[in-house]
C-alpha cells in the first residue's frame, strides 16, 4: 500500500520531465449546478494547450496531448481559429440564465482563415474535413449558406498577419447524436476510458433537455513576430438533465454518478488537473453537500460558490446535494427572444425578433446578425424597429423618459444589408441597436418565399425548411449611460465592456411544395399532345377524300356509293 | 416532299370546293393519285428513319468522350511492355588483365550463366485477356576503365556515395583484390554499401579464376533481380507469391508515415520519447534517399488508455509469468475503433507504426511464432499496413516502470527494418545454393548505416518500381477500356480522355527513356512510369465514372413511349391501308386486263 503512494508522486514528477517539449498542458473539469426549475446543468471542459511553431511554417508533426487530426486540419487549411458545435434542445434563457457556451440548435461552424491562402477553398475543405471527422453533414456548408459577419464574433486568438477572414455557417437541421459524440470523445487524451469523461454516458446525456458538444481551436501568438504560438484546443460538453427522470433521485437529493449512471473508475493522471465542481448558491449551503469538498471557492462574477473535488485523487462514491438549492433569480440581464414567424400561406411571411433589456438602469447595445437563405426574399423597406411604449411587455415597462431615445434609435443608420443572390449567397442583415433600460424592442420585416427547383427540395419536402438561429451579441455598459450622449450604436457596441452572444431558436418555414410526380405528368402530357398532332397531320396527308357520287338509276354497289371517306 | 406538298394543296382545294357547296364532279381514281399517296407515305417514313430516329438517338444518348481504344488494347499485346535495363559494370583488376577482350569474356560468361538460371525462374501468372506480364531484360556489359588502376578502391569506398545521384544509377564496380595483402581468406566477397563489390582472390592475376568469380557474382546478383522483377509483374496469386512481395506496399507518389505510441496504461507507466531525434537518426535518412521515388510525410502521436482488442494468453513458466500473443491473435490486434490512426486531411496511403505498451496486467507481453518461440525483437509486421513493436517497460530501482533511450533505439531500428520491407527494399545477397562447387566463397553484405539503403538496393528498388508501375498503369488502362466498352451507358467526360492520353504518353516516354543507351535516364524513367500510373488510376477512380443517375436504354424508351406508341399506331395503320389499296388496285388492273 505504501509503495502505491510513492509511484504516484514520482509519476507526477516524471510528467513534467516528459512534457518539456513544447510544454503541453491538459486540464479537465466539470461544473454541475441546479437550475431554477430543478434541472441539473453539467458543463464539461477539456482544455489543452501547447507551444508550437507558427501556423505558416507547418512545423508541427509530433503530437502528445494535442489531437493530431485537429492540428492537421488547422495547419492544412490555414484556419488559425475555428469553433464547431453540435446542439440539440432548447436553452431556456429565462429560467436557466446564459448558457456556459452559447450555441445554436443544430451545427454551427465559424472560422478565421488566413487570407494569404485561398480562403473560400480552405473554408469548404475545412467543413468537409470536419464533416468526415465528426460523422456530421457539415459538407452541406457551401457558399449558399456561408455568411461573413462583421463584429458579431470576436476572435479569441492572435495570428501572424492581419489578413484574416471570418466565415460563419449554421446547419439548423443537423441532429447531434452518438455518432458525433464517439469521435468527439476519441479526441480526448484519456478518451472516455479515464477521468471525468467517463461520466459522458450517451444514454443519459442525449436523454436530457439540452445537450451541446463543442470544440474550439485557436492559435495565439506569443511574441510580435509570431515565430512561436500557443495552440489551444478546448472541448466542451453542456448537458441539462432532469433528475426526476434518473433512478437515483430520492427526495430532493441528487448525485452525479447516478445522474449519469456511470462511475469514475479510472483516474486520468496525464491531466494536469482533473476536477469536479458543484456550484452552490452561497457558502452556507455547504451543509447540503453529500460529501465534503476538498476546496470551496467563491465565484465573484455570479456571487455563487464552487465546491471542488479532485478527480485525480480518491473519489468518494457519492457527489451531489441533499436538498434543493435556491439560486436567487437568473443573472440574465438582456435577452434575445425567439424569432417569431408571421404571415400565413406559402407565399409571404415575416419575422419578428424580440430583444428585452430587463435591467432597470443600464442600457445595452446589441449587434444582430440575421442570415437568411436565398430562397427567402427579404424586403428591407419593411424593416421596422418598434417598442411597446408605455405598454407592459412581460413584467417590464418601457418608462416614458426614455421615449426620446427610442425615436433616435430608429433614425440611426446602423443597418448593414447584403442582398441574397439566388443559389449563390444568403442575405445578410446586420443591425446595431441601442436597447434602452427596461425596454423591449421588436425588430420585424417581411419576406417572400421563392419557388425552388424540383431537385432542390429535400426528401421530406412537406416538413418545411429550417431557418438558422439569429445571433445577437449584446454589449452592456458598466455604468449608467448618459442618454444625451447616445451615439452611433456601431461605435457604442465596439466600445461596450462585456459582450455576450445569444442565439434564438430555429424556425420552420413552409415553402410551396410542388407535386413531385409532375415531371412524369408533363412527359406523358407532352407526348400525348405530340402524338395527337402527329396523328392528325399524318391522317390529313394520307386520308383520301372522295365525294359521294350519287348516280341515279344505277344500283351498282361499289366504291364511293355510301362512304365519303376511306 | 414535292409530292407531299402537291397532295396537301390538292386536298385543301378540294376541301375549299366542298365548303363552297359547288356540285362536285366525280373524281375518278387516277393512277397519279395512288402513286402520290405512296410517295407521301414513303417520304414520311424516310423523314422518320433518316432524320427523326438518329436525331432522337443523338439528343438522348449520354456523353462519351472518344478514347484511344486501339492504343489501350495494344498494351495487351505480348512483348509490348518489355523493357531492358542497361547494367554497366566496371571491372577493376591487376593492370595485366585490363584488356578489352577479357572484359568481353566476362560479359559473355555472365550472360551465359544468367541464361542458365533462366530455367529456374518462376513462372509468370496472369489471367487471360489482360495485360500479360512483360519480360524484363538486364543487359550486363562489363568493361575496364582505361584511366583506372587498382589503387582506386580506397577512393571509391571513401566516397560519400550519394546513392540517389542519378548519374550513378546502374553503374557498378567490381574489384578483384589480393586476399593475402588484405589479410582475408580466398574467395571472400564484400558487397559494399554503395555500388561496389570486392572479391578477394589468392592470385588476382589468374585469368580463369577472375573470370569464373566475376561472372558468377554478377550473374548471381542480377539473376536474383530478374526473379524479383518477374514476381513484381505476376498477378496476385498467394500460392506462388513470395513473402516479400506480399509485404510490399502498392506504389504511391506520397505516403503518410504515422508513428503512434499506444500507451494502454499511462497511470502505471509513462513513456517519454524524444521522437524528433529518434526519427532523425533511424527513419529520416532512409526516407530522404527514397524521395526520388516517393515522398513521405512523417507524423507521430501518443494515444493513451486504449489497449489492443485481443487478450493475450497467460503463460506460466517456472520462473515468471508472461503473456503471449500467437500469430492467430495478431490478425485482430489493431484496435481501429479506438486508435486514431487515419488522417483527416490526406488521401495518401498511410504506413502505420505502433509502439505498443501493454497494460500492467498483461506484462510482460511476448509475441510468439507458430512454433511457440518468442520472436527475437518482440515485433511483427502487418503486410501492406505497417509494423507493431511491443514495448515492455522495465522496473527501475524505485519500482517505477521506465523505458530507456537505448530500448527505444532498438525499437526504432526494428521499425526502420519494417519500413524497408514494406517499401520493397531487398537485401542483396549471393545465392549460395546455386554456386558451383568449385568456387569457394564467403559473402558478406554491408548495409549502409548512414542512409539505411545501399546503392545496389536502391537501384533494384528503382527498377522494380519502374516495371511495376508500367505494368500496373497498362493493366489499369486496359481494364478501364474494357469497362467503358462493356457499358455503353457510362458517361465518359473529356477529362478522363485527357488523363488516359497522358497515361499512354507517359508509358511511351518511359519506354523511350529506357531504350536510350545513355544511363542517367533511369530516374526520369521512374518518374514518368509513376506519372503513368497516377494518371491511369485517377482516370479509373474518377468520381464522374460512377454516375449517380444511370439510365439504361429501357428507361430512355419508356419515357418516350407515350409518344411513340400512338404515333406508331397511326403510322402503321395508315401505311397498311395505303399499301392494301395499292395492291387491290393493281389486282383489279390485272383482272381488268
Amino acid at each position: 500500500m505504501l509503495l502505491h503512494a510513492i509511484p504516484g508522486s514520482l509519476i507526477a514528477a516524471l510528467f513534467y520531465v516528459a512534457r518539456c517539449d513544447g510544454n503541453p498542458t491538459y486540464s479537465e473539469n466539470v461544473d454541475v449546478r441546479s437550475l431554477q426549475d430543478g434541472k441539473i446543468l453539467a458543463h464539461f471542459t477539456f482544455a489543452r494547450s501547447q507551444t508550437v511553431p507558427s501556423l505558416r511554417s507547418q512545423g508541427l508533426h509530433h503530437f502528445d496531448l494535442l489531437p493530431r487530426q485537429i492540428a492537421e486540419i488547422t495547419q492544412t487549411f490555414k484556419a488559425p481559429e475555428w469553433h464547431l458545435s453540435f446542439t440539440q434542445g432548447r436553452w431556456d434563457m429565462k429560467r436557466w440564465g446564459p448558457p456556459p457556451r452559447p450555441a445554436p440548435t443544430g451545427a454551427e461552424l465559424y472560422a478565421w482563415l488566413d487570407g494569404e491562402y485561398d480562403v473560400n477553398a480552405n473554408w469548404a475543405a475545412l467543413a468537409s474535413a470536419l464533416s468526415g471527422l465528426f460523422c456530421a453533414s457539415l459538407n452541406f456548408i457551401d457558399h449558399s449558406n456561408t455568411a461573413f459577419p462583421i463584429d458579431t464574433f470576436t476572435s479569441e486568438g492572435s495570428y501572424e498577419g492581419d489578413d484574416i477572414h471570418i466565415r460563419h455557417a449554421t446547419l439548423p437541421r443537423e441532429a447531434a447524436c452518438t455518432e458525433n459524440l464517439t469521435p468527439w470523445l476519441k479526441l480526448l487524451p484519456c478518451q472516455a476510458k479515464a477521468g471525468i469523461a467517463q461520466l459522458l454516458n450517451p444514454h443519459r446525456v442525449f436523454d436530457g433537455n439540452y445537450h451541446s458538444m463543442a470544440i474550439d481551436v485557436r492559435w495565439k501568438c506569443l511574441d510580435d513576430s509570431c515565430s512561436l504560438s500557443t495552440l489551444e484546443v478546448d472541448q466542451s460538453f453542456t448537458a441539462v438533465l432532469d433528475p426526476l427522470r434518473s433512478e437515483g433521485y430520492v427526495g430532493r437529493s441528487w448525485d452525479i454518478f447516478s445522474l449519469f449512471d456511470r462511475k469514475i473508475e479510472k483516474r486520468c493522471l496525464i491531466a494536469d488537473s482533473s476536477t469536479i465542481g458543484l456550484v452552490l448558491p452561497d457558502i452556507n449551503s455547504q451543509s447540503k453537500l453529500l460529501s465534503p469538498a476538498s476546496q470551496v471557492l467563491p465565484m465573484p462574477e455570479s456571487g455563487t460558490v464552487r465546491a471542488v473535488y479532485d478527480a485525480k485523487g480518491d473519489l468518494v462514491s457519492e457527489l451531489g446535494v441533499r436538498e434543493a438549492l435556491n439560486f436567487s433569480g437568473t443573472t440574465t440581464r438582456v435577452y434575445h427572444k425567439a424569432d417569431i414567424l408571421s404571415g400565413h400561406g406559402q407565399e409571404k411571411g415575416g419575422v419578428a425578433i424580440h430583444i428585452l433589456n430587463r435591467n432597470s438602469n443600464y442600457d445595452a447595445v446589441a449587434s444582430l446578425l440575421e442570415s437568411y437563405p436565398w430562397w427567402l426574399r427579404v424586403y428591407l423597406h419593411t424593416l421596422k424597429v418598434e417598442t411597446r411604449e408605455g405598454t407592459i411587455v412581460g413584467e417590464f415597462t418601457c418608462t416614458s423618459q426614455k421615449n426620446y431615445k427610442l425615436t433616435m434609435l430608429v433614425s440611426v443608420p446602423s443597418v448593414h444589408y447584403q442582398p441574397a443572390r439566388d443559389r449563390e449567397r444568403p442575405s445578410l442583415l446586420y443591425v446595431h441597436l441601442n436597447v434602452p433600460a427596461n425596454c423591449s424592442l421588436v425588430l420585424s420585416f417581411d419576406f417572400d418565399k421563392s419557388h425552388l427547383r424540383y431537385t432542390e427540395h429535400p426528401p421530406d419536402a412537406s416538413r418545411g425548411f429550417d431557418l438558422g438561429a439569429s445571433v445577437a451579441s449584446v454589449g452592456m455598459w458598466e455604468n449608467a449611460h448618459d442618454p444625451s450622449k447616445l451615439v452611433d450604436p456601431v461605435l457604442a457596441f465596439r466600445s461596450a465592456a462585456h459582450t455576450t452572444r445569444m442565439y434564438t431558436d430555429p424556425i420552420l418555414v413552409a415553402l410551396p411544395t410542388p407535386d413531385f410526380s409532375m415531371p412524369y405528368n408533363v412527359v406523358t402530357m407532352t407526348c400525348t399532345l405530340l402524338a395527337f398532332l402527329f396523328g392528325s397531320v399524318f391522317n390529313m396527308l394520307t386520308r383520301r377524300f372522295n365525294p359521294v357520287v350519287v348516280e341515279q338509276q344505277k344500283t351498282e354497289t361499289g366504291d364511293g356509293s355510301e362512304t365519303s371517306e376511306r | 416532299m414535292v409530292a407531299v406538298l402537291q397532295r396537301l394543296k390538292g386536298w385543301i382545294q378540294r376541301l375549299r370546293g366542298r365548303n363552297s357547296a359547288i356540285d362536285v364532279v366525280a373524281v375518278k381514281e387516277s393512277v397519279d393519285e395512288t402513286s402520290s399517296e405512296l410517295i407521301t407515305i414513303a417520304s414520311i417514313w424516310i423523314v422518320i428513319l433518316v432524320v427523326g430516329v438518329p436525331w432522337w438517338w443523338a439528343t438522348t444518348r449520354v456523353y462519351r468522350a472518344s478514347l484511344p481504344f486501339d492504343d489501350i488494347f495494344d498494351l495487351a499485346e505480348e512483348g509490348r511492355l518489355d523493357v531492358s535495363f542497361a547494367i554497366d559494370v566496371t571491372l577493376h583488376t591487376v593492370p595485366g588483365l585490363a584488356r578489352d577482350d577479357f572484359a568481353l569474356h566476362v560479359s559473355d560468361a555472365t550472360k551465359q550463366l544468367m541464361d542458365q538460371n533462366l530455367v529456374s525462374d518462376i513462372p509468370l501468372v496472369y489471367t487471360n485477356g489482360s495485360v500479360p506480364p512483360p519480360h524484363t531484360k538486364l543487359a550486363v556489359s562489363v568493361h575496364f576503365d582505361s584511366a583506372d588502376h587498382i589503387g582506386a578502391l580506397d577512393e571509391a569506398a571513401a566516397d560519400p556515395l550519394d546513392i540517389t545521384n542519378s548519374s550513378l544509377v546502374g553503374k557498378y564496380h567490381l574489384y578483384v583484390l589480393n586476399s593475402a595483402e588484405n589479410s582475408v581468406g580466398h574467395g571472400d566477397v564484400t558487397i559494399g554499401s554503395g555500388r561496389d563489390i570486392v572479391v578477394y582472390l589468392e592470385d588476382p592475376s589468374d585469368e580463369s579464376q577472375v573470370l569464373r568469380y566475376a561472372s558468377w557474382i554478377l550473374s548471381s546478383i542480377f539473376s536474383e533481380e530478374r526473379r524479383s522483377l518477374r514476381r513484381v509483374v505476376s498477378e496476385e496469386d498467394r500460392s506462388t507469391q513470395e513473402h516479400d512481395m506480399i509485404k510490399m506496399l502498392p506504389y504511391a507518389p506520397n505516403y503518410n508515415v504515422i508513428i503512434s505510441l499506444i500507451n494502454a496504461d499511462p497511470n502505471t507507466s509513462l513513456i517519454s520519447w524524444d521522437i524528433g531525434s529518434l526519427l532523425e537518426a533511424h527513419v529520416r535518412p532512409l526516407l530522404s534517399s527514397l524521395s526520388s521515388i516517393s515522398t513521405f510525410s512523417v507524423q507521430s502521436q501518443v494515444q493513451y488508455h486504449s489497449g489492443a482488442t485481443v487478450t493475450p494468453t497467460r503463460q506460466r513458466d517456472s520462473a515468471d509469468t508472461s503473456f503471449v500473443l500467437r500469430p492467430s491473435d495478431l490478425r485482430n490486434f489493431i484496435n481501429s475503433a479506438e486508435w486514431l490512426l487515419s488522417s483527416a486531411v490526406s488521401a495518401d496511403p498511410p504506413i502505420n507504426f505502433l509502439l505498443y505498451v501493454p497494460p500492467e496486467s498483461q506484462r510482460p507481453l511476448r509475441i510468439c511464432d507458430s512454433d511457440d518461440r518468442v520472436v527475437p525483437r518482440n515485433a511483427f509486421l502487418i503486410p501492406r499496413w505497417g509494423g507493431v513493436v511491443v514495448l515492455n517497460p522495465k522496473l527501475d530501482a524505485f519500482g517505477t516502470e521506465r523505458t530507456d533511450a537505448d530500448d527505444l533505439k532498438t525499437h526504432f531500428e526494428t521499425l526502420a527494418e519494417h519500413l524497408r520491407q514494406l517499401l520493397g527494399i531487398q537485401r542483396i545477397e549471393l545465392n549460395q545454393a546455386m554456386r558451383p562447387a568449385s568456387l569457394t566463397m564467403r559473402a558478406t553484405s554491408l548495409g549502409n548505416t548512414d542512409t539505411g539503403i545501399t546503392g545496389f538496393e536502391f537501384d533494384r528498388l528503382l527498377r522494380k518500381r519502374i516495371v511495376q508501375n508500367l505494368v500496373n498503369a497498362a493493366r489499369t488502362l486496359h481494364s478501364l477500356g474494357t469497362l467503358v466498352q462493356s457499358m455503353p451507358n457510362m458517361v465518359v467526360q473529356d477529362s478522363i480522355s485527357v488523363q488516359i492520353k497522358d497515361a499512354l504518353r507517359s508509358i511511351k516516354q518511359t519506354q523511350d527513356l529506357l531504350s536510350q543507351t545513355t544511363l542517367p535516364v533511369t530516374l526520369s524513367a521512374s518518374r514518368s512510369a509513376s506519372l503513368a500510373l497516377t494518371s491511369a488510376e485517377s482516370a479509373f477512380f474518377d468520381p464522374t465514372m460512377v454516375s449517380k443517375l444511370y439510365f439504361p436504354d429501357e428507361h430512355r424508351l419508356a419515357i418516350y413511349t407515350p409518344f411513340f406508341v400512338p404515333a406508331a399506331v397511326s403510322l402503321f395503320a395508315g401505311s397498311f391501308k395505303i399499301l392494301k389499296r395499292y395492291r387491290s388496285r393493281n389486282l383489279s388492273k390485272i383482272k381488268m386486263e
